[in-house]
């Protein structure tokens, strides 16, 4: 069910500007969801699980989700 | 000139000898040249030092092949892969289906690393993932795609 393909962005300029790949590494999950640095293997599990729609496999494990602290409270102090 | 130094070489052959425990088969899907000719609109800069470095790591160890596919000419096993340039690496371990895993252009610098460790992962038929991921992505429902992009660094 998982394919995965290691992209070298200097040889394959055109899909890394598809993407805005501007640092690596940088994970695109189903073309959509993006993934910047190297996270920890839990938090690549929940972005690609909440891509699909199966977060409910997490089993409760806690994951600190960056997109939501930047736009939780802190980030809205200066809007 | 061979692109891994004599020092990597070493390195390489020990581990391999400790870890790779069945074959593995690399396939290389690249433009060959037609007597160092190469047609205009096939140009792949990096496929031949590809081609090179992955003879190299067959020298390192008997359990370690490699297999070369012209992607112009040899094209069903590329489009059945859904694989669209070059060069482009896949493995397959002996006994196992090919790995859902392509590398998109040269191993090199630091990510023959990633190549080197999945290859042994490969060969011993052993997933570097946790327990809980695995479990996690088994009862995966709908297929999943994921691009990591990288350089040599």
């Amino acid at each position: 069910m998982v394919h995965a393909e290691v992209v070298e962005a200097q040889e394959f300029p055109h899909l890394s500007q598809l993407h805005r790949v501007q640092a690596v590494p940088k994970t695109i999950i189903n073309g959509v969801v993006e993934v910047l640095g190297a996270v920890p293997e839990a938090v690549l599990l929940e972005r690609v699980l909440s891509s699909v729609g199966q977060e409910d496999l997490l089993e409760g494990h806690a994951i600190s989700r960056p997109e939501e602290a930047a736009t939780g409270p802190t980030s809205a102090v200066g809007s | 000139m061979p692109i891994l130094s004599d020092q990597d070489r070493k390195t390489l052959e020990t581990r391999f000898k400790k870890d790779l425990k069945r074959d593995v088969t690399l396939t290389l899907f690249t433009a060959r040249s037609f007597g160092g000719l190469i047609l205009p609109g096939r140009e792949c800069q990096t496929c031949p030092q590809t081609e090179e470095l992955l003879t190299e790591m067959t020298e390192m160890s008997s359990h370690i092949n490699l297999e070369i596919k012209d992607f112009y000419t040899e094209t069903e096993e590329a489009q059945e892969r859904g694989i669209d340039r070059i060069p482009c690496i896949t493995l397959q371990a002996e006994g196992d289906e090919p790995s859902n895993l392509l590398f998109y252009g040269i191993p090199a610098g630091f990510e023959i690393l990633t190549l080197i460790e999945d290859i042994v992962a490969a060969s011993r038929g052993v997933s570097p993932l946790q327990l809980t991921t695995r479990k996690a992505l088994r009862k995966l429902e709908s297929e999943v795609y994921i691009q990591v992009f990288v350089t040599p660094g």
